[in-house]
């Protein structure tokens, strides 16, 4: 038997440390990953509305997953609870772990008041694909779109996330904005929260 | 001299950004060194050429701060490491959980596990016929004289670049056609454990088509299958690598016509 030295073996996965999150792997091995992924899914669907649908599906999973890693290793099992604490949470910290660095800026929307956008420029999905032109609007970033809707569904903040491409001027390729819109109750919530303590 | 060398390599791992401050860093360590042979010398740059990729920070010093006339250690393949250190890098649970996504997503709409390690190893395929390009360019290597060496090549500089971890190559058959990679450590399977209902499925599969893929491309035929996995109660990753044939390299011209 070959003895294998760092690979131990637990009954369960909850008993293995928590690694510290510093593990890399190369980008191109992601990009291989992710476009592997967007091509097998554009195989499942019939159109791009659903394209997009099922890489946010994917996303989400993700998103969901990210919310209870960080809240375990880097909050001591708190999470956010306000509503600027949790964007400001997903724009710096979420953004961080997995894209290594804060998204370029995080707005809120002027024409209405329940949307937020976080924006970036180049994201890192995006970085080695061009959308063919009969694809119209389609924009992978509909799964760190997905990864966004995932963090905040599973934080009680549930709300609709899109993916699009807003052109610079200036620069040839668009940046990419990530659209959040909360839900009703999100928003009524917090107005109710405002209205107790006013 | 051995050590001088040693601190030489410490000093300049720490892999400066700027280049100028490197050079300066290099020829101030060089200088501290008295009495390098030529041979030493070699011994340093091939060092610094295979260990730590710095041979190009050398050939663009100015000629006085080389310090005397050397000889030059040929550019020889890079390895893992150097590549690793260079490439771009993202981190590792964002590559996890999207794998877990992908494989999560292919569980709901296949249903059968069978599907599921079918598709997995089509996606490794897909993506091993186009990463082998990318390997040959970043990495130097030259043809392998045997398939021996190829599974080296594999393991130590294949799987370092690209994942970031290394794996080892033992359980040879007699003829050296046949034998296993092992890895020590996989990024795909943190925080994974497979429920009952998934018990055939091999997690890992896209690793096994990755390799058939770039094989195949550089005229391999090979079946790629998992002897170990810990996800199913082994203590090991494991995978057979079985040469079938080789293809004699053709050219799509005949010259003339």
């Amino acid at each position: 038997m070959i003895g294998v030295g760092k690979i131990k073996q637990y009954s369960n996965v909850l008993d293995k440390p928590l690694s510290k999150g510093k593990q890399e792997v190369s980008l191109s091995a992601f990009a291989f990953l992710f476009s592997e992924l967007v091509q097998y899914n554009q195989t499942q669907v019939d159109n791009i509305a659903e394209l997009e649908r099922r890489l946010e599906d994917a996303g989400y999973a993700v998103g969901a997953r990210v919310l209870e890693l960080l809240c375990h290793r880097d909050k001591g099992n708190r999470r956010e609870t306000r509503l600027l604490g949790i964007l400001s949470f997903v724009h710096s910290t979420v953004w961080k772990v997995l894209f290594g660095k804060v998204a370029d800026s995080l707005e809120k929307g002027t024409e209405h008041e329940d949307e937020y956008m976080i924006s970036e420029k180049e994201l890192l999905v995006n970085r080695f694909i061009s959308i063919p032109k009969d694809m119209g609007t389609f924009n992978c970033g509909a799964f760190v779109a997905g990864i966004v809707r995932g963090v905040l569904d599973s934080a009680g903040f549930p709300a609709v996330v899109t993916a699009h491409f807003v052109p610079v001027e200036g620069q040839q390729r668009p940046r990419t904005t990530i659209l959040i819109k909360f839900a009703e109750e999100v928003l009524a919530s917090f107005s109710l929260i405002m209205t107790l303590f006013l | 001299m051995v050590p001088k060398i040693d601190k030489l390599v410490n000093v300049l791992s720490t892999a400066d950004k700027d280049v100028a401050n490197f050079q300066v860093k290099l020829y101030d360590e060089m200088t501290t060194i008295e009495g390098l042979t030529e041979d030493g010398m070699y011994d340093a740059t091939t060092m610094m050429a295979t260990k730590l990729d710095l041979i190009r920070e050398f050939f663009t010093m100015p000629n006085h701060h080389r310090k005397r006339d050397l000889i030059m250690a040929p550019v020889g393949p890079r390895s893992g490491d150097a590549i690793f250190a260079n490439v771009e890098r993202v981190n590792a649970e964002l590559f996890t959980l999207t794998y877990g996504a992908t494989v999560r997503q292919l569980l709901t709409d296949l249903e059968e596990v069978e599907e599921v390690n079918k598709q997995l190893d089509q996606m490794g395929y897909n993506i091993g016929i186009r990463l082998i390009d990318e390997f040959l360019a970043k990495s130097n290597v030259t043809r392998c004289v045997d398939f021996r060496e190829t599974a080296e090549v594999i393991a130590k500089v294949g799987f370092k670049m690209f994942l970031g971890v290394t794996a080892t190559v033992s359980n040879w058959d007699a003829d050296g056609t046949c034998c296993s990679i092992i890895l020590e450590d996989n990024p795909l399977v943190d925080f994974v454990e497979l429920p009952d209902t998934c018990r055939g499925l091999y997690y890992c599969n896209i690793l096994s088509g990755v390799i058939r893929g770039a094989l195949e491309m550089v005229s391999m035929k090979t079946e790629v299958t998992w002897i170990r996995d810990v996800l199913r109660g082994d203590d090991a990753y494991e995978l057979q690598v079985k040469l079938l044939k080789q293809v004699p390299e053709e050219y799509p011209y005949k010259d003339d016509e």
